[in-house]
């Protein structure tokens, strides 16, 4: 079956060309024929025989080099070839002027007169004589011998391969390896590509001109890329883009004050430095009450001044309030020192306070602080949710139903209410909810109905119904965090992680 | 919240004609949360204004009520001796000034009462007694009690074997050397007379609030109890005596009257007269939404084991018994109407929707500026406001001005000390954080950040910064340019300035918009990015947005 050669990259179709035209090459030769990096060539190859194009085969091959002797003797001549010569040139001259004229060094003119005589057979010496000063050149001297043959292989090279040798110079690199420094033997690991059978089909169908030389490292898309005429790998990964984001909480808070809009609820907002009149005593949580203690509220250094906390009217009534219920004087050092919010609460019940509306349903999602360890299920700055609704006759019926359809909007379908107790609130309930994602039933919001210690100092007449909780445990449970903290890690792999649309 | 632990024979035995499970199931009902169980026990979490659920009893006793079973007041008898008398000493008066008492007898002590009695002091005082600074109660063995008994204040010469002690030792050595004495020393304040109960010979019964004699232990032996709570608030003291008493008589002692004796007047302890509240049935009705005739509410509030009676026309009387001082006003009533009833019987009434709602100025401002930041190609982080003054001053290169920022007294984890009065050393912590990450990181915060002294203490700050290898002056100031331009239409200038250490030297300017001053632009210095150990060039700028905020208009 034949490769659908449009989905190769065009470095991978200008490999395949290559070894198309000659069979099997090195990763070094393909580099050097296709103006390709060593790298490129090697993730080519490399994505070629993951689709079953080429085979990889590594291979040992051996290189032979002249060494310090080979080299001089390419210019002057083997030291046998040397002699001959010069016996023939003078051959009245005795051996010994003749080495002399030539210059050989000392270990050289013993093998060059054993090899001229025994191994060439270009000096003949007289019967019965033995002595060196009677050798006569012969015919032979004509001939070359195969060290000499493949001496000729390095005039142009500088390295030659054991393949390329016929058998008289394999001979001749033999003879020439056992004289010193005059030959090395290089044994070099090499990988060499060849083409599969549908490898080299695929190669038959390359047109080359469709990709000439250096057309691969260009950066620049060119209008034929654009066009779709070049094909690309449709396959291959690409760079990971990161688009801008708000964070998951912005996004969860814009659903839930959207759902409170939809509900007919106006956003208040506050500030997050209270004192402890609003955030305590006008929600009557008695001076002494161990809320107020330093481990569960943060305090700030500096007091806010009396004056200002409140008017004279509701400092009065609250005062009043505080001491029917403690048998500890209400005492304004206490009510002026500034704290972090422990709730929103405060901010609502002065609104309403200031407002003083007949009917009214308002709500606020702001951050909120108690004084302890941050760990895996508790933070100490959060951000409170709370709904507050007033009408003249609001019931705990209408209250649960606010709720019920709260949850509704935010996809919780199934809700139980208990009776339970919260300082400013009677009656007071919970609600548990079932999260069908982890198979649980929740405790989540708490709610109730103002007391009459809280509103009526205040002037508010009509029953208020307020609920309220955690954002974070809402967050948790749609991002699917099980440590709270993990939301404001700012970790960025994290962030860029996380989907707008949870699925 | 407190927890007490209830064996499930205990449910099994009270209840023998309803299944276990149908019990426990009924708790959430009558306020209590199942916390956890096993095949033993079950734990149950109850909300502090009810102490009397300081024990199973107490529990068993609603429930009762909830399922029907036993409906109504509860009907306390409590008997008299004269010889139960405590004499109390006006010397007491600035110290600890009140004691309550009784006695319980004619029963069986087992591993199991003494067991849960002391569990049950143990959650009082940390509850309702406030870790025994408003009251303090002593469980003795009546048999070693010694009558009359007189409550005085003495020096701290007087001597007794304490509990977990096997010497005798002064109240001075008491407060000084045992860990109890330490524990609870600073609840008598600075004083040289002590509380003490003294028996018949003189010798020590209790040392309020700190600790009993080893003599009057409590033990599985003991034929009867005392109990005294002392206090510096009487309701309570009254409310814990009406607790014990109630729960020992439920569990089949018989409970005696204590005569307490002070140079004005002898008073009869435990006090079990019940008080009352009168509502009208229109208005319980009104606050649960609900038509119910008189007969239902006064059946509800008997299963809330309240006592009823027929009063004026359209008006309920219900009878609250002492142990329970959470039920004072008409709201309080309507709520024990409303368990008694039974939440499930209260169907949630669709809301109808007769108001408009909105969003608040600054919350549609904020979302629009952040759609520009987001099409900038920012991500938003979002960072604490209490930050360490160490990281908002020193590692910018700043120096703390005292009196322009808010301090925070009492931070549990040390150096987390402050709200934070700009956003971008946050900003630059959470690039120095994230250094293992891909770059570019281009960020941004929106949030509160608070400066001491100004009219307005409380601002929203926008910061956003830039880090990457070519973040510098000038794809900053592009972004910011955009900024403005896309949120606003408005143009941005910027003036050459020199900030100190955030920002590096020559490379950071004013932000002016309409010739005002709005923030600052730079690139962040190299002693700052070395002090996050960031190694990529940060650029950033900060803004405050409150004039936009204020000038931000949703109308036409």
């Amino acid at each position: 079956m034949a490769y659908k050669i449009t989905a190769l990259h065009p470095i991978e179709k200008r490999i395949l060309y290559l070894l198309g035209k000659n069979d099997s090459l090195t990763i070094e030769v393909l580099s050097m024929k296709s103006d390709l990096s060593i790298d490129q060539v090697r993730r080519g190859v490399e994505r070629l025989k993951f689709k079953k194009l080429v085979l990889i085969t590594q291979d040992s091959i051996v290189f032979f080099e002249l060494d310090d002797r080979g080299k001089s003797a390419l210019l002057k001549g083997l030291p046998e070839r040397r002699l001959v010569s010069a016996i023939q040139l003078e051959p009245a001259k005795g051996i010994a002027s003749v080495a002399k004229s030539q210059a050989f060094e000392k270990d050289e003119l013993g093998a060059a007169i054993r090899i001229a005589r025994d191994q060439n057979h270009w000096l003949l010496q007289a019967s019965g004589d033995s002595k060196r000063a009677n050798l006569s050149p012969s015919h032979s001297i004509l001939e070359l011998s195969a060290e000499e043959q493949v001496m000729e292989r390095f005039r142009n090279v500088k390295r030659v391969s054991e393949t390329e040798l016929s058998d008289l110079e394999k001979k001749g690199i033999d003879l020439l390896l056992r004289r010193p420094n005059y030959v090395k033997r290089i044994q070099e690991q090499t990988v060499t590509i060849t083409l599969t059978t549908t490898g080299r089909s695929a190669a038959a169908e390359i047109d080359v001109l469709e990709y000439p030389r250096g057309e691969f490292i260009r950066s620049e898309v060119s209008a034929e890329d654009r066009t779709g005429t070049i094909a690309i790998d449709l396959h291959a990964a690409v760079k990971v883009a990161y688009p801008g984001k708000t964070h998951p909480l912005t996004d969860l808070i814009a659903e839930i004050k959207e759902i409170f809009v939809s509900m007919g609820f106006t956003e208040i907002e506050g500030n997050i430095i209270q004192t402890s009149f609003w955030n305590f005593d006008a929600l009557f949580t008695l001076q002494d009450h161990p809320a107020r203690e330093m481990h569960d509220t943060y305090y700030l250094s500096g007091l806010a001044n009396v004056e200002e906390i409140a008017t004279k009217e509701q400092i009065t009534n609250v005062s009043k309030v505080h001491n029917k219920n403690s048998i500890n004087a209400w005492d304004i050092r206490e009510s002026n020192r500034l704290v972090l919010r422990t709730h929103t609460t405060p901010i609502t019940l002065k609104y309403l306070a200031d407002n003083q509306p007949d009917e009214a349903k308002i709500f606020s999602v702001g951050t909120v602080f108690r004084n302890e360890k941050v760990t895996k299920g508790h933070l100490s700055e959060f951000f409170q949710i709370e709904g507050i609704a007033t009408k003249p006759d609001a019931s705990i019926r209408d209250l649960m139903g606010l709720q019920t359809e709260f949850y509704r909007k935010l996809g919780i379908q199934k809700v139980k209410f208990w009776p339970t107790f919260f300082p400013y609130t009677e009656p007071s309930l919970q609600s548990m909810v079932y999260i069908k994602s982890i198979d649980k039933w929740l405790e989540l919001f708490g709610m109730g109905i103002f007391r009459d210690e809280v509103a009526l100092p205040m002037k508010i007449r009509n029953p208020v119904l307020a609920w309220g909780g955690g954002l974070e445990r809402l967050a948790m449970l749609r991002l699917g965090v099980d440590d709270i903290r993990t939301l404001y890690s700012n970790r960025i792999e994290w962030l860029r992680s996380v989907s707008k649309c949870q699925l | 919240m407190p927890v007490v632990e209830v064996p499930l024979t205990v449910l099994t035995k009270s209840f023998p004609e309803k299944s276990i499970e149908e019990v426990i199931a009924s708790l959430p009902f009558v306020g209590l949360d199942i916390e956890g169980r096993n095949d033993k026990i079950i734990r149950i979490e109850y909300n502090p204004n009810r102490p009397e659920f300081s024990s199973y009893i107490g529990i068993v006793r609603a429930l009762k009520g909830y399922l029907g079973i036993e409906t109504g007041l509860p009907k306390y008898k409590i008997n008299n001796d004269k010889n139960f008398r405590i004499k109390i000493s006006s010397s007491v008066r600035p110290i600890r000034p009140y004691i309550r008492a009784l006695v319980a007898k004619d029963l069986e002590f087992g591993n199991d009462i003494v067991k849960m009695l002391i569990d049950m002091q143990e959650d009082l005082h940390m509850g309702i007694c406030n870790k025994r600074k408003v009251a303090s109660i002593g469980l003795h063995n009546l048999d070693r009690i010694r009558f009359p008994l007189s409550y005085l204040a003495s020096s701290s010469d007087i001597s007794f074997v304490p509990l977990d002690s096997s010497q005798a030792l002064s109240i001075k050595e008491i407060l000084n050397s045992t860990n109890i004495g330490k524990k609870y020393s600073h609840l008598l304040g600075k004083t040289n007379e002590f509380p003490v109960l003294l028996d018949a010979a003189q010798e020590v019964v209790s040392f309020p609030p700190i600790v009993n004699s080893i003599n009057t232990r409590l033990d599985n032996r003991s034929k009867g109890i005392f109990v005294e709570i002392t206090a510096v608030d009487p309701t309570v003291a009254d409310l814990i005596a009406a607790i014990y008493a109630s729960t020992l008589y439920d569990m089949n002692f018989k409970i005696y009257h204590t005569t307490l004796i002070d140079a004005k007047r002898s008073i009869k302890s435990p006090d079990m007269s019940p008080s009352s509240i009168s509502a009208s049935i229109a208005e319980i009705n009104r606050y649960l939404g609900t038509t119910l005739p008189r007969k239902e509410i006064a059946n509800a509030a008997a299963r809330s084991r309240l006592g009823t009676r027929n009063s004026a026309r359209g008006k309920l009387t219900c009878i609250v018994p002492r142990y329970r001082n959470d039920v004072r006003q008409v709201r309080d009533l309507i709520e024990e109407v409303m368990i008694g009833l039974g939440i499930s019987k209260l169907s949630p009434t669709v809301p109808i929707v007769n108001v408009t709602g909105n969003r608040s100025p600054n919350s549609v401002l904020i979302g629009k500026i952040k759609e520009v930041l987001v099409g900038l190609g920012l991500q938003e982080i979002r960072n604490f406001v209490i930050v360490s003054s160490f990281l908002q001053f020193d590692s910018m290169g700043l120096k703390a001005k005292d009196g322009s920022f808010f301090k925070i007294e009492n931070s549990l984890v040390s150096g987390h000390d402050i709200l934070r009065n700009s956003l971008l050393p946050s900003v630059v912590d959470t690039i120095g954080h994230n250094i293992h990450s891909s770059y570019p990181q281009n960020l941004f915060e929106i949030g509160k950040v608070f400066t001491k002294g100004e009219a307005e203490p409380e601002k929203w700050n926008l910061c956003v910064a830039l880090a990457y290898n070519r973040a510098d002056y000038t794809s900053i100031k592009s972004i910011l340019q955009a900024y403005f331009k896309v949120a606003f239409g408005r143009d941005v200038t910027t003036t050459p300035n020199s900030y100190d250490g955030e920002y590096a030297d020559g490379r950071s300017a004013s932000i002016m918009v309409e010739g005002k001053e709005v923030g600052k632009i730079g690139e962040i210095s190299d002693l700052v990015r070395q002090s996050h150990r960031i190694r990529v060039p940060v650029a950033a700028f900060e803004i405050d947005l409150s004039p936009f905020l204020n000038s931000f208009r949703t109308s036409m």
